[in-house]
C-alpha cells in the first residue's frame, strides 16, 4: 500500500466509523423523539378531546412508518439475498475471485469477518455490491462482474476493494437499517409533517388565531429536521464511497480504482445525479495521480 | 416439476453453451460455470421474471456489460422449441440439409436481435446450427 493514501485512508475510515456511530444515534433519537414530540404538541393544546385525538393520530402513523420501514428492510435483504435473486457460490467455481478476496480481506480487514459470495443470476451490471445479515457478510457479483473479471483484471479488483472497504469502514452493518429509515422518511414522516402542519395551520387560521413567523417556523420545524436527517444520511454515504474509493486505491493502486470508476461513468453529455457522483470520485482519484500530495487532494475533495 | 425431458435438455444445453463459449466467448466461461445452471434451469422453465440481486454500495448501478451467452441461450432453446414442433407437425419428415441451413438463419437473426455483434452471431449460428437441429431431433426421436 502507498503510505501516504494508506494513511489518508486509514484517516477517512476512522471518520467513517465516527459518522456511522452518530448516524446510530440518529436514528435513535429520531425514533425516541417522535412520540415524545408528538406527547409535547399534544399537551399545549387547550383542548383535551383535541390533544387526544393528535396522540392517536400521531401513534397511528408512527405505527405505519414502522410496518413500511419493516417492509422496505425486508424488501432490500429480498433484493439482495433471495434465492430468486442471487445464488451462493461455492469457492470452487469463482477460484480467481475467492483468492482475490482473501488476499486483500488479509491486506484490508482488521477483524475477521465472515464473507460469502453470491453471484446475482440476471443482474447485467459491473458493480459489485455488499450487504450484511447475521454476522455475515455477503458480497454480491453481478454477471457484469464477472465479465469485467476477464477483461480488465484491474478494474475488477478495484471494485472488489472498494467494496471490503466498506466493510473495514463498518458501513455494511449500518446501512441497511439507515436505508430503511431513509425511505420511511420520504416516503412517510414528511408528507404527514406537512400535512398535519397544515391542517394545523388551517384550524388556527379558522378559529381567527393570530399566526406569526414563529409559529410558522415552529410548523415548520417537524418536517424540515426530518428533510435535514434525510439529506444528511446522503452526505454521509457520499463520504463514505469516497473514503471507499480511497481504500481501493491504496489497496490495489490509483490507476486500477480510476480504471473502475471509468467502467461506471456516463459517456454522454447528459449526466444523472449518478452520473455526477461516478465523474466527481472518479477526478477525486485522479488527482492523486496528477502529482498533487494526498492531503492537498483530500482538501481540494 | 423437473420432468427427465427438462433435466436431458438441461444437460445437452449445458454442454452447447460451453462448447459455444469455449470457441467464440472465452470471456464468459467463468459466467457459465458459476450460474450456467441456474440461467439453463430458467431458459428451460421459460422463466423470464424480472431479477436484480443488488446488496448496498453497489459500485455503480446502471453500467452494465452485454452478456451475450445469456441471449445465445435463450436464442438456442428457441430454436430448438420451434424445430420440435415444426417436426411434430410434419411428423419428421423434412430435410436435414435445408433445415440447417434455415435454421442458421434464423437463429443469427434472432442472436443479433439479443444484441450481439453481426459477425459473432454469424459465427455461432454457422458453427453450432447443426448441433442445435442434432438436439432436437434426438429428443424428438427419443
Amino acid at each position: 500500500m502507498p503510505k501516504s493514501l494508506s494513511l489518508l485512508w486509514n484517516r477517512e475510515r476512522r471518520r467513517a466509523h465516527r459518522a456511522n456511530w452518530v448516524m446510530r444515534v440518529r436514528v435513535v433519537v429520531a425514533f425516541a423523539l417522535a412520540p415524545v414530540a408528538s406527547l409535547l404538541g399534544a399537551m399545549i393544546s387547550d383542548s383535551m378531546g383535541i390533544a387526544l385525538m393528535a396522540i392517536m393520530i400521531n401513534l397511528t402513523v408512527l405505527v405505519m412508518a414502522a410496518l413500511y420501514m419493516r417492509r422496505t428492510y425486508r424488501g432490500i435483504l429480498d433484493r439482495a439475498l433471495a434465492p430468486r435473486n442471487s445464488v451462493i457460490i461455492s469457492s470452487e467455481a469463482v477460484p480467481a475471485i475467492t483468492a482475490l478476496i482473501a488476499r486483500l480481506s488479509s491486506l484490508m480487514l482488521r477483524e475477521h469477518e465472515t464473507i460469502q459470495i453470491r453471484v446475482a443470476t440476471a443482474d447485467h451490471s459491473v458493480g459489485a455490491s455488499v450487504i450484511s445479515w447475521r454476522h455475515i457478510t455477503h458480497i454480491i457479483l453481478p454477471l457484469g462482474y464477472l465479465k469485467v473479471f476477464e477483461l480488465d483484471r484491474g478494474a475488477a479488483e478495484a471494485i472488489l476493494a472498494h467494496e471490503l472497504s466498506h466493510i473495514a469502514q463498518g458501513d455494511s452493518r449500518l446501512w441497511l437499517v439507515v436505508e430503511a429509515y431513509v425511505r420511511t422518511i420520504h416516503k412517510i414522516l414528511i408528507p404527514v409533517a406537512w400535512i398535519t402542519a397544515g391542517v394545523a395551520l388551517i384550524i388556527a387560521v379558522v378559529n381567527g388565531a393570530q399566526i406569526g413567523l414563529g409559529d410558522l417556523l415552529r410548523l415548520a420545524s417537524g418536517p424540515i429536521l426530518l428533510w435535514a436527517f434525510g439529506y444528511s444520511a446522503r452526505v454521509i454515504r457520499r463520504r463514505s464511497e469516497f473514503a471507499a474509493d480511497l481504500g481501493a486505491a491504496a489497496s490495489v493502486g490509483i490507476e486500477a480504482t480510476c480504471s473502475a470508476l471509468r467502467l461506471i461513468c456516463p459517456s454522454s453529455e447528459n449526466l444523472s445525479d449518478e452520473g455526477y457522483v461516478a465523474l466527481k470520485r472518479l477526478k477525486r482519484i485522479e488527482s492523486f495521480h496528477t502529482g498533487k500530495t494526498a492531503s492537498s487532494a483530500a482538501l481540494a475533495a | 416439476m423437473m420432468t427427465s425431458d427438462s433435466t436431458s435438455d438441461e444437460v445437452r444445453l449445458h454442454v452447447l453453451l460451453s462448447d459455444i463459449c469455449d470457441r467464440h466467448l472465452p470471456t464468459e466461461k467463468p459466467i457459465l460455470h458459476a450460474v450456467g445452471g441456474d440461467l439453463i434451469r430458467r431458459v428451460v422453465a421459460n422463466d423470464r421474471s424480472e431479477r436484480l440481486g443488488r446488496g448496498e454500495f453497489e459500485f455503480g448501478a446502471s453500467a452494465s456489460v452485454a452478456i451475450d451467452i445469456v441471449g445465445v441461450a435463450w436464442t438456442a432453446y428457441e430454436i430448438i422449441k420451434e424445430i420440435r414442433s415444426h417436426m411434430r407437425a410434419q411428423h419428421g419428415k423434412s430435410s436435414m440439409l435445408s433445415d440447417v441451413k434455415e435454421i442458421a438463419e434464423q437463429w443469427r437473426a434472432k442472436l443479433e436481435r439479443q444484441g450481439l455483434p453481426p459477425e459473432k452471431a454469424t459465427l455461432i449460428a454457422d458453427d453450432f446450427a447443426l448441433d442445435i437441429v442434432t438436439m432436437a431431433r434426438e429428443d424428438a426421436d427419443a
